[in-house]
């Protein structure tokens, strides 16, 4: 084949594009350390790059949700013991008025004792998180007992999502809590007003419905604490797929830095090698020798 | 025979080797001109009397340009090809960098309205979640104009460039035709009109570059070029002109013959960087749009149809989040937020049931459970995959259009590599042939210097 001047330059230059466009690209990738930085890079990759991405900040989301639920309950359950507290208090002041020792004016001032528990234990009915009453199930916007201690509160029906296909129901009813079995409230204004009225028999009754309201705490205890395992449970699961997730991310999308190197290092010689090989071969000409 | 004889040769050499060096001293000067093609006479023996018998020394044929017809073609074809490919990428790769933004763009909106959806319903009363169910529709809702309104722009300046495309191609025709009338008239006066034909030929490698016509040479030595579709842009001295007119959001060209008349060709009749423009207008550009309006609209329908269904803490009901909207056409364009909820997150409906505020969150956790669940108007696809599909599609047609350059661009050098091989100039074989004719030279005029010795001995011998 014929070569004539223009073809003969025409290629060098071209071979030496090629290869500066080739470095072009693989600076790309090692300057972000991504493989795919757009959708032409490798469309399916960009994909599932995509979707591992929405993923990743749904798992986010999920974990901020069981945060928050974990505080929530963590308040609940703390309140519920010192709730429980309250009885066992209740129960020993009880035992101590059925003293036939004490008298009238002994129970009355165990009377006043005991309506100090009692605001107490309204006073942490009306625990809030976030500004909301924990205990009024969905109705939170208001304490859970009114005045008559009487339960004013809704029931369930606020499910939120805390893992992968992990719904909980965050509502806590307190129904279930303080008016079950017994009317906690109801039942420690009747101790107070057989303490007032000094109505023995009638205290003496009082023991069992302690023990009733002490069994009704620790059920929704047991409840409340079953819901905090699963929490814990869904977070552990969700850490493990965002663990497998990231991985993925890495393999599919981050650049191997070792391959791009040496890749780079290969094109780098080629394009020396085509610089040389223009300098060279360019020079000898008739033009030299006549 | 007669000493005549030999001056007559004599000079006729002389003659001929200097018309000789005169083309190879013409090639090795214009070695580096782009598009010039290589002369080349060829030396022939001349004969005198009837039969020729009479030897009468040599001549040089009127030189003649030398190209490859066939490598001629195809390299223009792939040419022409190469530019089809190459402008529809650069808009193909501005569409990318529009829907594919490096901080995630819609996506990522999309996410954070579902985000903020699913942190609503474990907190469906508080304020500040409310307001961030607000603020994440609300920024959806402007990215989706934002994307809508950069798209539509993108359309301007193809058809700027189509323009510019348009003006040159019409330049270009013309002269062309022009040069077909000197060509005609210059030819059938005398030989080849090299410098001509060179010129124009570098013409017609534009017109293919820009719209890929192909070249016919007719007998009379003038060219024809017509469209892929047809079209025919120039004939003979006439040149026909070509305009574009945006018909029903459709970029077409309005081709007008020399006599006036005016035709509409369609999609497809056009190649080169001016099909390339044309494509991408049409068709890129106008498919991603309408995709994204689908998007708008089966997301901010479906979303609306949910949330109407539920309670704000207001204790109303029936409100969409969005804006209603008549249809796909222009949804993006057209999304905003609610105005029953600007400024009002009471407004924001968490549950179904009235009787469950503020505490109610069924229905904020199925619109957060919107994130992942196929939806019918987007062909049963999430949203997020909807607009995944759109991205890597655009991503995909990159890359076509990319392997498709590659491919053009190889043919281009290697049918280039062949027409230069015939047509360019190579300096070794011009310098070794004024050398070879300068010899002949020095051997003509010796010739003449012989004669004239031996006609000097036969005037002496008088």
């Amino acid at each position: 084949m014929r070569i004539s001047d223009r073809q003969w330059f025409g290629q060098h230059t071209q071979r030496i594009q090629e290869n500066r466009q080739h470095v072009a690209r693989l600076q790309e990738k090692l300057a972000s350390g991504q493989e795919v930085n757009r959708p032409s890079d490798d469309p399916a990759a960009y994909s599932r790059l995509e979707n591992i991405r929405g993923h990743l900040a749904e798992l986010d989301t999920l974990d901020r949700n069981a945060d928050a639920a974990l505080r929530k309950l963590n308040t609940a359950e703390a309140t519920m013991d010192d709730m429980f507290n309250v009885m066992i208090r209740a129960r020993e002041s009880v035992v101590s008025a059925l003293n036939h020792t004490y008298n009238a004016s002994d129970r009355a001032d165990i009377a006043e004792e005991m309506k100090v528990m009692r605001d107490h234990f309204v006073q942490l009915s009306e625990v809030q998180v976030d500004d909301q009453y924990i205990f009024s199930g969905t109705a939170s916007d208001a304490p859970p007992l009114d005045d008559t201690g009487a339960y004013q509160g809704a029931g369930a029906g606020n499910r939120v999502a805390i893992g992968e296909g992990a719904e909980l129901e965050m509502a806590i009813d307190g129904s279930r809590l303080f008016d079950r079995d017994v009317n906690i409230v109801q039942m420690l204004d009747g101790i107070i007003a057989d303490l007032e009225s000094d109505d023995v028999d009638s205290l003496q009754g009082r023991i069992g419905d302690i023990g009733l309201a002490e069994n009704q705490l620790l059920k929704a205890q047991t409840d409340l604490g079953a819901r905090l395992r699963r929490v814990e449970v869904t977070t552990e699961l969700t850490e493990d797929i965002r663990i497998q997730l990231s991985q993925e991310s890495q393999d599919v999308g981050d650049a191997d830095l070792a391959a791009v190197v040496s890749e780079l290092l290969a094109q780098e010689q080629s394009l020396q090698a085509a610089v040389q090989v223009a300098g060279r071969t360019m020079t000898p000409s008739l033009l030299d020798v006549i | 025979m007669s000493i005549t004889n030999m001056l007559n040769i004599g000079r006729h050499a002389l003659g001929a080797y200097q018309a000789a060096m005169d083309v190879a001293s013409q090639n090795a000067a214009n070695a580096g001109v782009e598009g010039y093609s290589r002369r080349r006479g060829t030396l022939g023996s001349l004969g005198l009397g009837q039969d020729r018998r009479v030897a009468a020394g040599v001549a040089m044929s009127s030189p003649e340009r030398v190209i490859d017809q066939y490598s001629t073609a195809s390299a223009r074809a792939a040419q022409s090809n190469a530019a089809f490919n190459q402008s529809r990428l650069s808009a193909l790769q501005q569409l990318e960098s529009i829907l594919s933004p490096q901080d995630g763009g819609l996506a990522v909106r999309m996410e954070a309205l579902f985000d903020s959806l699913s942190q609503l319903s474990s907190q469906p009363g508080g304020f500040a979640e409310r307001e961030a169910v607000l603020f994440a529709a609300d920024a959806l809702a402007n990215d989706f104009q934002t994307t809508r309104g950069q798209l539509s722009r993108l359309q301007d300046p193809i058809n700027g460039l189509v323009q510019t495309q348009l003006d040159t191609v019409n330049d270009v025709t013309f002269e062309i035709a022009d040069l077909n009338a000197q060509i005609r008239a210059a030819e059938a006066a005398q030989s080849e009109a090299s410098e001509l034909r060179d010129e124009r030929d570098r013409l017609i490698d534009r017109l293919t570059e820009l719209t890929g016509a192909q070249a016919l040479e007719q007998d009379d030595g003038t060219i024809t070029m017509s469209l892929p579709g047809g079209a025919v842009l120039v004939s003979g001295e006439l040149a026909s002109e070509l305009e574009s007119r945006e018909i029903d959001g459709q970029l077409e060209l309005v081709h007008y013959s020399p006599d006036g008349a005016e035709r509409i060709l369609r999609d497809g009749s056009s190649g080169g960087e001016l099909g390339g423009s044309l494509t991408a207008f049409n068709e890129d550009v106008t498919a991603a749009i309408a995709e994204l309006d689908q998007l708008a609209y089966g997301l901010a329908t479906t979303i609306n149809d949910m949330h109407s269904q539920g309670f704000g803490l207001d204790g109303a009901t029936g409100r969409g989040m969005f804006e209603a909207l008549a249809g796909p056409e222009g949804a993006a364009a057209m999304l905003s937020l609610s105005g029953d909820l600007v400024d009002n997150p009471d407004a924001i409906a968490a549950t179904r049931d009235p009787a469950k505020l503020p505490g109610g969150s069924d229905l904020s956790l199925e619109l957060s459970e919107l994130r992942n669940a196929s939806i019918p108007s987007l062909d049963n696809r999430s949203a997020a995959a909807t607009l995944t599909q759109l991205q890597t599609a655009v991503g995909r047609d990159i890359n076509r259009a990319t392997a498709e350059t590659r491919i053009a661009e190889g043919q281009v050098e290697a049918f280039g590599n062949v027409r230069e091989s015939v047509r360019g100039v190579s300096l070794d074989e011009e310098l070794s042939d004024l050398l070879k004719h300068q010899r002949g030279y020095e051997a003509a005029s010796r010739v003449v210097r012989a004669a004239d010795e031996m006609m000097q001995a036969i005037i002496n011998m008088v």
